[in-house]
């Protein structure tokens, strides 16, 4: 039984996170020079930050109510969770603010906005370590 | 396995099964904004933060359930 619901959960979540990141691995692939395109668009690479955010809450939920992780587990992913989401809106605002002024301020701005979204990944990588590790066998 | 099992793993394969399309489905947008040149594309970005604010949901929906 609980082989059967950690395989469930499982390829749900390899499913989720080959939906996630095939088109980053193989973007290039499809569009020669996509990925480089994602990382200057400022507006493009945050909605692949919130497309990550929302894979990875999902597949916390997911686990959670099959039983694959525990709630302790699930609220510590949330807290990393968290932690992006501030960032994540923290770049949104960075960005929106850039766009009402010029020159080396913009520049500034949109390399604050670039820091925290960068920053708000390495906390989605955090909680996606952290789900990974703590699923029960 | 008894019949509330198989109902609650077949949920849970459907559950992923949109999950996954939903997902695609804002992989596809932002590509094509890429492939239109858009620059840039706040419909996507506000797709993809409506669905990250869903899932976020969701997830502390889960958690006070789990209590």
């Amino acid at each position: 039984m609980h082989k059967l619901r950690n395989s469930i959960a499982m390829l749900g979540f390899a499913a989720l996170l080959a939906c996630s990141t095939i088109a980053c691995s193989t973007i290039d692939a499809i569009i020669p020079g996509a990925s480089d395109a994602i990382a200057e668009n400022d507006e493009t690479a945050l909605a692949s930050a919130y497309v990550a955010h929302g894979s990875a809450s999902a597949v916390t939920a997911q686990l959670l109510q099959a039983g694959a992780i525990s709630r302790d587990t699930a609220i510590s992913v949330r807290g990393k969770l968290d932690v992006a989401w501030t960032l994540l809106k923290t770049a949104e605002s960075q960005i929106a603010a850039a766009k009402l002024v010029e020159g080396v301020q913009r520049q500034e701005l949109l390399s604050q906005a670039r820091q925290s979204r960068l920053k708000a990944g390495d906390a989605i990588a955090d909680a996606k370590r952290l789900q990974e590790g703590k699923v029960q066998q | 396995m008894n019949p509330a099992d198989i109902t609650k793993y077949a949920d849970m394969v459907a559950d992923l099964a949109t999950l996954g399309g939903v997902v695609t489905s804002l992989v596809v947008d932002i590509i094509g904004a890429i492939k239109r040149g858009e620059e840039p594309d706040a419909a996507t970005l506000a797709k993809a933060r409506a669905f990250a604010e869903f899932q976020r949901a969701q997830l502390n929906a889960a958690i006070e359930a789990a209590q």
